[in-house]
This record gives structure tokens, sequence and C-alpha cells, in this order.
């Protein structure tokens, strides 16, 4: 692989030994992957903050490394277990000490501190074209698609690398060859809701795999595609599709030869998914905000619960970033959201919290990322939000 | 036998016991660092001081960071070896220092089986089995 003399500098440890480190994992990485050369990253963001996703392992490698590394291009962060403002009362204080002393591993380096899965609705949100190194597939996937912006999906590790080193690779979804669409899809029915969002990306990445999608009639806001793009990365390792309007040049792609596949509403609305589909009676949780709400979407949550109130025995929660939370609060939507008897949790991801700690066996929800994670230890029912509302609010 | 494989890691040759394991292994869950022994159902054995042949990892990526603790522990492999590249395990050894190479044909690992010994090459690039020391 090319290096330039600076990066030759940094290989050969000039620049301190975490560099040194990170720079042979790039190097390593090119050499397998058949990277040409490095390309310098203007924005990146870090997964593995969750002491429920990192364990152990994750707390001593982090804290050790945060002994000698600064972070050259400061990355945003993915959630953690809990938010350091509000620690739950119902963790053990060993598991509370080991996630403190992940997140502060990650402040000492320099990170800022977003804890959120929707970096771009904070202080990270790329211009078109950047080259980014972006790890949580929800947001990489976001990025591309989008934003815009080039990255790949990229692992706890790399974008570690990435924010360290400054640099990235120049392969995969950064050269703009393996960016072109690999299949036209055509929709039989307008998609109107997060749940119906997620389903279609969730089915369309288990029927495709790996794959750059083009959905030709689909036209939906960005906190749909945000939905589509969740559960696409989460049932396949697909990370960049292409809409009608999209804001990559959808004109200028050749379409004629790809294999076309036609979709249909009943065709989603799968069987043999790992959850159930449907509103359950009496669920313990009601999660929404996987990835982490937007302020548009918590206004419209306030619209349609307004005069309402939340069945007693169902316990409602929503997950957003402390960004968007300070904006809800100053449009005065918490409150309201408050006294219709929803809570608000922010820096934290319910998704991979054991069930013991978190008070609940069946979760309703409108995400099929969360879904999936949580069918593991949970059982699961998924829904629309619309319905959700209509069964848990009185 | 002697295999063409991809060293990373190493200046020069290391030769020590082979430990074959036939199957895809998520160093999270199947290894534990505090002991460096591979227990899952069916077989427990202790890659500490071993070069360690699998057919490729499988699992959380989290897996790297296991490597590390292992290193750190005292506990790691002398190197692990892979069919194909594996990205996790690759990462993982890189920053923990722990010698990678990837290149062992996958129909090939029956009949290294009854192999008790390995070296790596780094220099040719090379593999070799053997039955003695």
């Amino acid at each position: 692989m090319f290096l330039t003399r600076e990066e030759e500098r940094m290989l050969d440890g000039e620049k301190g030994p975490a560099v040194q480190k990170f720079m042979k994992l790039l190097v390593g990485l090119g050499d397998i992957l058949g990277a040409e050369r490095l390309i310098p990253v203007s924005s990146v963001h870090v997964s593995g903050i969750s002491i429920f996703t990192v364990g152990d392992a994750g707390v001593e490698f982090l804290s050790h490394l945060s002994e000698t590394a600064k972070f050259a291009v400061a990355p945003t962060t993915n959630p953690a277990a809990f938010s350091p403002e509000k620690v739950p009362g119902s963790m053990p204080r060993a598991l509370v000490e080991k996630q403190l002393s992940i997140v502060r591993a990650f402040e000492k380096m320099g990170a800022t501190l977003t804890l959120t899965c929707t970096p771009y609705y904070t202080v990270n949100r790329p211009s078109p074209g950047k080259i980014v190194a972006w790890a949580e597939s929800s947001a990489a996937i976001y990025a591309n698609s989008v934003l815009g912006a080039y990255t790949n999906r990229e692992s706890s590790l790399t974008a570690l690398a990435s924010a360290i080193t400054g640099r990235t690779l120049l392969y995969g979804l950064r050269i703009e060859e393996n960016r072109r669409p690999t299949h036209l899809i055509r929709l039989g029915f307008k998609v109107r809701s997060y749940f119906a969002a997620s389903l279609l990306g969730f089915y369309v990445g288990m029927k495709l795999g790996e794959s750059v999608p083009y959905f030709e009639n689909l036209i939906a806001h960005d906190d749909l595609l945000k939905s589509l793009g969740a559960a696409l990365a989460t049932s396949s390792a697909c990370t960049l599709f292409y809409h009608k309007g999209s804001i990559l040049k959808t004109k200028a792609l050749k379409t004629s030869t790809l294999e076309k596949i036609c979709i249909e509403e009943r065709d989603i609305m799968r069987e043999d998914y790992p959850f159930s589909i449907g509103v359950h009676d009496s669920p313990d949780k009601v999660i929404l905000g996987c990835p982490h709400l937007s302020l548009r979407e918590l206004r419209k949550l306030c619209a349609s619960t307004k005069g309402k109130k939340a069945r007693s025995d169902v316990e409602v929660v929503c997950c957003t970033s402390s960004q968007v939370y300070k904006e809800a609060r100053r449009e005065g939507i918490v409150s309201k959201l408050l006294k219709s008897g929803v809570k608000i949790e922010v820096d934290c991801c319910p998704t991979f919290i054991p069930p013991e700690y978190a008070g609940a066996r069946t979760i309703c929800t409108d995400s099929c990322k969360l879904a999936y994670y949580a069918s593991k230890k949970y059982e699961v029912y998924l829904a629309d939000r619309a319905s959700i509302v209509k069964s848990f609010f009185r | 036998m002697k295999y063409k494989v991809k060293v990373f890691g190493l200046t020069s040759m290391v030769k020590g016991e082979l430990l074959l394991y036939p199957f895809p292994l998520s160093f999270l869950g199947d290894v534990d660092p505090n002991t460096g022994r591979i227990a899952v159902k069916g077989f427990d054995r202790s890659l500490k001081g071993k070069i360690l042949l699998i057919p490729e990892g499988k699992g959380s990526s989290v897996g790297a960071y296991v490597l590390f603790a292992l290193k750190k522990r005292g506990n790691s492999p002398l190197a692990v070896v892979t069919c194909k590249p594996d990205i996790t395990i690759a990462s993982g050894c890189i920053v923990a220092e722990i010698p990678y190479a990837y290149g062992i044909p996958e129909n090939e690992l029956d009949k290294l089986s009854s192999y008790k010994y390995a070296l790596l090459d780094p220099r040719r690039n090379e593999a070799v089995f053997s039955k003695t020391p």
C-alpha cells in the first residue's frame, strides 16, 4: 500500500505508540482488503461504548488506550447503557463503574460525548461528498444514503483507528464504482410509517444480502429513510441505498441492466421474522427511538398523544440524544410528553440491556433493528406508531 | 506440509505447538481470557502459547478486544492462523500484537488434524506443519 512520508513516520512510531499501533492496523487491513492508499477523514463516529456490547475486555482495552492516545479527529460517540447523568439504581455498582470508565476513556482521548446513534442530529453532520469513517451500521448507511457522505461500515476498532490517525482506507464504498446500485426495486405501495419503512428495509436486507438497492419509486422524508436504513443494515451488510429524490445523483445511474424486483406490502409482512408483528395487549415496555428520535418525530408524537395519558400498566419510553432533548425542552415538547406519561431517555441504548436490569420481558416497538436484537432475550412485538398510541394511550 | 500464507506482525520465524480448532471461532464467548481456554461444547483446550489454526472467526467484532485481554493476562496464543482473511481477528491480533496469518486452504484442515507443530515464516510467507518438533 502506498503511504505518504507523514504516514510512514506515523507507522515508524514518531507520533507515539498509539498512532503507531493503529497505523499498523490500517496498513494491515489495507493489505488484506487490497486498498491502494489511505485517505484523510473529516468526521468519525465511534461505536462500542455500551458496557453490554464491549464487555470487560473492552473496558480494559479502552482504559489502557486512553493512557497514551489522543484523537486527531474528535469522534462523536454511540450511546452508553445508561446516561452518565442519570445512573439507574437497578444496575449493580460494578457494572455502573465499568460503564463510566468507558465513557471517561473516550472523554480523555478527546471524543465529543454525543452518546447517540444519530450523530447527524448533533454536531456531526457531514456535507455531501465528504470522506468519513462511521461505525454504527444505522449511522453509516444514513451517512452514505441520506447525507451523501462516503463511508464504509466501520468496526469499533477501525473507527478508533481513523479518530487516532485521521486516516481511513480508500476502498469499498469510498470508491465511486462500488457505489453503483445492484438492484432496482419497485414498490407496489406507499411507505407512510416508520413501521412500514423498517419492515421494508428488513425484508430487502434479508432477500438481497450485501447489495446497493435503488428504490426507484420511494419518496420519503429523512426520518423514514433512517428507519428503512437501520433495518436494512440490520438484516444485511448493505451500507448504501438510493431512492427517488435522493441527494445522490440518481439521474446519472445506469439502471436498465439491473435486476428488477417488485415488492408489495404483503411481501414484507412475513411470519418468519424473529419477532411478532402486531400490538401485544400488555407488554411491559413500549420503546420508541431506535435509532434515536429526531426533533420532528418527538413533535409528531407529542401531537398524537395530546390530551391522552399512557396506560399505567405499560411503561412507554422514548430514546433520543441529549442534544435533541434540549431542543425539544425549549419547544415545550418534553413537559407535554411527560404529562402524557411518556418517559424520555437520553444518551442510552436499550437494545442490549439484559432483561434483569430492564425490568421487562415483553417489548413493543416499531423498529426492526431493536426488535431483531432484543428478540434474543425478550419477547418482541413490532407495531406501527399510530397503533401503539391508539392501544397504550387513553 | 507447507503452505503459502500471508503473515502479519512477525519479523522472524515463530515455531510452536499447533492447536487446530476446526470450526468458526467467536473469541467473545468461546474463549475465556482469564484462562486462555477455548471452552465450547465438546472441546476444552488451552490456546495459551500455541499456534491456533481455525477456518475463520464468527460472531461479535468485540472479539478483537478479547484477543487484547488474552495478551494482557499472558494467556495469548503464539500466533493465530485462519483460512480466509478475517478482518475481526486480524484487527484484534494487530492491536494486541499477536502474529496473524491467513491462507491455509480450508479443505486441508482435515489432513492437518494429525499434525502437532507449526512454523510461520514471515520472510517467505510460509506456514509449515510437522508431526514432530
